[in-house]
């Protein structure tokens, strides 16, 4: 475990100071410990890739957030523990809605839904394409990763990235739209 | 195999990263909401009359350092609160010791004074508007630090909204404290600390929905 830490933080400050061969001998190293450590806690899920890739990505996005002083391994599983917990949420609020009450909640939305539909449309017009599809098939049509790589001929890294940016832009547009509202 | 496609395009994406982005940003949001806090007491409360003939007396000072120190601990455990490890180690101490210092202060002045005046020590002119007034005075210092904080990687919410939100109404506290003309330590004691805490509840209550990362 020692042994372990110390390359991994090698690895990661080599990462930091822009070394490429050290980066991604740490995202390969770090992978399967994601994975074993998020199996360990919930068990094999369905998911378990996609969630492993979020908190690659995650890492990615907040590799500055890194300081020295901290244990690698520390730091990595408290990315990871934080998207567990937030799919696990994720899960809980979606079996909220027991299935009795589901027709009342759909009739009562209906035209809030389709308002929420059209703006998400126009949302998603000013994406570029690969990002719009990405989202549209598995985000809104609720397609697995795997099944929209297969009908879409996409990779699914590149799905998963693609959604990744396309959303990060979404929100950034969302944030400048507000932002010009509040004027 | 899809996971490998992944790593590559991260690798590919690797670039050079501030290290002390975090620090920077909470001092910049800190910087800007000092600002913007003294602007808004300029135009709506307007500073104390007084403020030149005091300006170099003990009574405006102490109550500078008083906010000052809380507003540092609480922005220096903002910062270790935006990482996903965060040891916030001994900083909470150090961010609570102003508050115990001013209780212990405020009990021996009102054990000294006699008993008419003990009342007065305490709720002074204005106990009513003060910690209203600090915590509007810490909304945007507090907006802006949560601001930060969504940027970053914060695992524990609440605990960075509370230290947040008291470093805003700390920010807010030494502003308002240039309006503000009680000068008596037992109402620092309770109604400059009921508003500093006010605005970190409200920053706790607010950071498990802002914070998503």
């Amino acid at each position: 475990m020692h042994a372990l830490e110390a390359r991994l933080k090698a690895l990661m400050l080599a990462s930091l100071a822009g070394s490429h061969t050290a980066y991604r001998q740490l995202l390969r190293e770090a992978e399967p410990l994601v994975r074993s450590f998020l199996i360990n806690r919930v068990g094999m899920r369905a998911d378990v890739d996609d969630l492993v890739q979020e908190v690659l990505i995650a890492v990615h996005t907040h590799r500055a957030n890194y300081q020295p002083e901290q244990l690698f391994t520390a730091w990595l599983y408290a990315i990871a523990r934080h998207k567990l917990a937030d799919a696990v949420r994720h899960d809980a609020r979606r079996h909220h809605v027991r299935l009795e009450d589901a027709p009342e909640r759909i009739e009562a939305d209906h035209g809030d839904r389709v308002a929420a539909r059209l703006d998400v449309d126009r949302l998603l017009d000013a994406l570029p394409c690969k990002q719009r599809a990405a989202i549209r098939c598995v985000k809104l049509r609720q397609w697995t990763v795997a099944d929209t790589s297969a009908r879409t001929g996409m990779s699914q890294s590149a799905i998963k990235l693609s959604i990744h940016r396309g959303l990060n832009a979404l929100v950034g547009r969302r944030r400048e739209a507000t932002a010009h509202g509040d004027e | 195999m899809e996971t490998n496609d992944l790593i590559e395009r991260l690798v590919a994406d690797l670039r050079p990263v501030n290290r002390r982005r975090t620090e920077q940003l909470v001092a910049g949001a800190m910087i800007l909401s000092l600002l913007a806090s003294l602007v808004l007491l300029g135009v709506w409360l307007g500073f104390r009359p007084d403020l030149p003939h005091i300006a170099a007396s003990p009574r405006l000072w102490s109550k500078l350092a008083y906010a000052g120190a809380i507003a540092a601990a609480a922005a220096a455990l903002t910062c270790r609160l935006a990482r996903p490890v965060a040891s916030t180690g001994d900083l909470w101490p150090l961010a609570a010791a102003p508050f115990l210092i001013a209780a212990v202060w405020a009990i021996h002045d009102l054990t000294t004074a006699s008993a008419p005046l003990r009342w007065r020590l305490v709720v002074g002119r204005s106990w009513t508007e003060c910690p209203v007034r600090i915590l509007v005075l810490a909304l945007p210092g507090l907006a802006a630090l949560l601001w930060v904080l969504r940027r970053q990687a914060p695992t524990q919410p609440r605990q960075a909204g509370f230290a947040a939100g008291l470093a805003a109404g700390a920010l807010a506290a030494g502003v308002y404290s240039l309006h503000c003309r009680e000068d008596s330590v037992p109402f620092l004691a309770v109604w400059y600390a009921l508003g500093m805490l006010a605005s970190a509840a409200l920053g706790s209550l607010l950071a498990p929905r802002w914070l998503r990362w």
